[in-house]
């Protein structure tokens, strides 16, 4: 301990930190909002996810080759060779869908709690740019282990922007780097995978956390009233938010954790066979949390289906700017916002939900029954 | 020289740099042309000759104008571009519904490319080959 302050003296001497250091004690001792409960924990859950995908993703880098001829047969080494490397790559897998989950949880809280209202708009706009680059991420990354679905479900994917009206050509063949999907796009998303995004987001959640902390969390009086002060916070019963708050975050981790290493232990990603460009198998699907644009594209035509992603991401950001300027924060005083959302919610998990049945049989109360392309049930057999 | 002016060819060089820059990485993104491919029909097991084709069967194969599925039926070789007109994935010949069919969404074809179920909407092209004795060739393509 003795040792310890000995160097921050001497550090202190030299930069002059000490001034730094009681803003950040100051504003780490300052009071949370009575209402913030265990879902203000899930940012934190964020955080620590994408630390594991970092490490997870570095400890692959290692041995992951990004080439058409090899990156296969890098993913089978890993998997079979390399000592725990199943379990590196499993909790990588599903680190991605964990995060993908908790942020649509996080942005729901958020949501609910009109935490994106004046003054927090700059907050919630970089939290929807962190939510393209989570799927982007996931996107990119679909296409490393170069098998039969990732390869086919990145063609079908990277055919989409092609509709775009006049530059949609130009865009898919800039994205994947040719005509067709081949080591060009490979090389492409890996460095998109492990270096472009990452910078983009260290950039935008390092902004994120820090308007965070800055501003506070939101109350949830009306924006038209002034926010409480540290003390009616206290008075109010609100708590600080270290070491209280900071507790609850680390509980949340940890079971965060356990939910991700039970399901990376009991359910390894499976690794199909090689791509092979010129046969495309039956059934390619994306990840589940692309089926909702997948089914959508058939039952409207692509240069529709294109946009209504395009265009939900736009609600997204257009939300606190021009949709919601209410000076309501309360969930119950904001009926017709919530209502909308939530039917568009609706809306996008059935059509999820259809994208994964489609072109499956299910067998449901002694009933199989074949859903077709459009995720319609045809009734086969009666199981006695 | 004034401010004004002084600020004004900062900003115009400022300019000019980030373009370069802008420019360059277009450059060194933009697509290579692909030399890999030529008339000749490729297999994944090298050019594709006109015997691997059984009679009602179809085979898909690199070209230079893209992937060509060729189907042979009783009397001769018939060919279509491969990629499906909707989302790019590979249609397949099937012999039992005599149909052209994508397995991604499930498009149908004809032989002569044409749309029998959506979701695409536009044809296939269709590919004139010429048979040789080293491989099958592509002569050209009709919308």
């Amino acid at each position: 301990m003795r040792a310890l302050r000995a160097v921050w003296e001497w550090l202190d001497q030299r930069l002059g930190l000490a001034p730094g250091l009681q803003v950040i004690v100051n504003n780490l001792s300052k009071p949370l909002p009575p209402h913030v409960n265990w879902l203000f924990t899930l940012g934190a859950a964020l955080v620590f996810l994408l630390g594991i995908q970092i490490l997870t993703g570095a400890l692959l880098m290692v041995y992951y080759i990004p080439s058409a001829d090899q990156a296969h047969a890098s993913i089978e080494m890993i998997v079979s060779e390399v000592p725990l490397g199943w379990l590196i790559r499993s909790l990588h897998n599903w680190g991605s869908h964990l995060i993908v989950i908790i942020t649509l949880m996080h942005m729901a809280r958020v949501f609910v709690y009109g935490g994106y209202k004046k003054p927090r708009e700059v907050t919630w706009l970089i939290g929807v740019l962190l939510l393209g680059v989570i799927l982007l991420f996931g996107f990119t990354g679909y296409l490393l282990p170069w098998d039969q679905v990732s390869y086919w479900g990145t063609v079908v994917a990277t055919e989409a922007p092609a509709s775009i009206p006049f530059v949609g050509s130009l865009i898919r063949q800039l994205l994947i780097g040719g005509e067709e999907v081949g080591g060009a796009t490979l090389g492409r998303f890996f460095v998109a995978h492990v270096f472009l995004l990452p910078l983009a987001l260290f950039g935008l959640m390092g902004i994120h956390l820090f308007l965070i902390r800055y501003q506070g969390v939101s109350s949830l009086g009306r924006i038209d009233e002034p926010e409480p002060t540290s003390k009616e916070m206290r008075a109010q019963g609100g708590k600080s938010f270290f070491p209280y708050h900071v507790l609850k975050d680390i509980t949340t981790m940890y079971v965060i954790f356990g939910i991700l290493l039970t399901l990376s232990l009991l359910y390894p990603p499976f690794i199909g066979d090689p791509a092979d460009p010129l046969s495309t198998p039956p059934g390619i699907k994306p990840e589940w949390y692309f089926l909702p644009a997948y089914q959508l594209l058939k039952y409207v035509p692509d240069i529709i289906g294109v946009q209504i992603p395009l265009i939900l991401f736009l609600l997204l950001i257009l939300l606190p700017l021009v949709i919601d300027r209410s000076p309501e924060r309360r969930a119950r005083r904001r009926k017709r916002i919530v209502g909308g959302v939530v039917v568009i919610s609706v809306i996008v998990v059935l059509l999820g939900i259809l994208g994964h049945l489609s072109e499956s049989t299910q067998t449901w109360f002694g009933k199989e029954y074949y859903f077709d392309l459009m995720g319609m049930p045809h009734l086969l057999i009666e199981i006695k | 020289m004034s401010r004004r002016a002084v600020n004004a060819l900062l900003g115009i060089g400022l300019l000019t740099t980030l373009t370069g820059f802008v420019g360059t990485t277009l450059a060194y993104l933009w697509p290579l042309r692909s030399t890999r491919w030529s008339d000749l029909l490729m297999g994944s097991d090298g050019p594709l000759l006109p015997d691997d084709i059984s009679i009602n069967s179809g085979v898909v194969a690199h070209s230079r104008i893209g992937k060509v599925l060729v189907v042979r039926t009783d009397t001769r070789l018939i060919a279509v571009e491969a990629t499906c007109t909707h989302l790019g994935c590979l249609v397949a010949w099937n012999a039992d519904s005599q149909q052209i069919e994508c397995p991604c969404h499930g498009a149908r074809y004809n032989l002569r490319g044409e749309v029998l179920r959506g979701p695409a909407r536009e044809s296939l092209a269709r590919v004139e080959l010429n048979e040789q004795a080293e491989g099958i060739r592509v002569i050209s393509t009709e919308a």
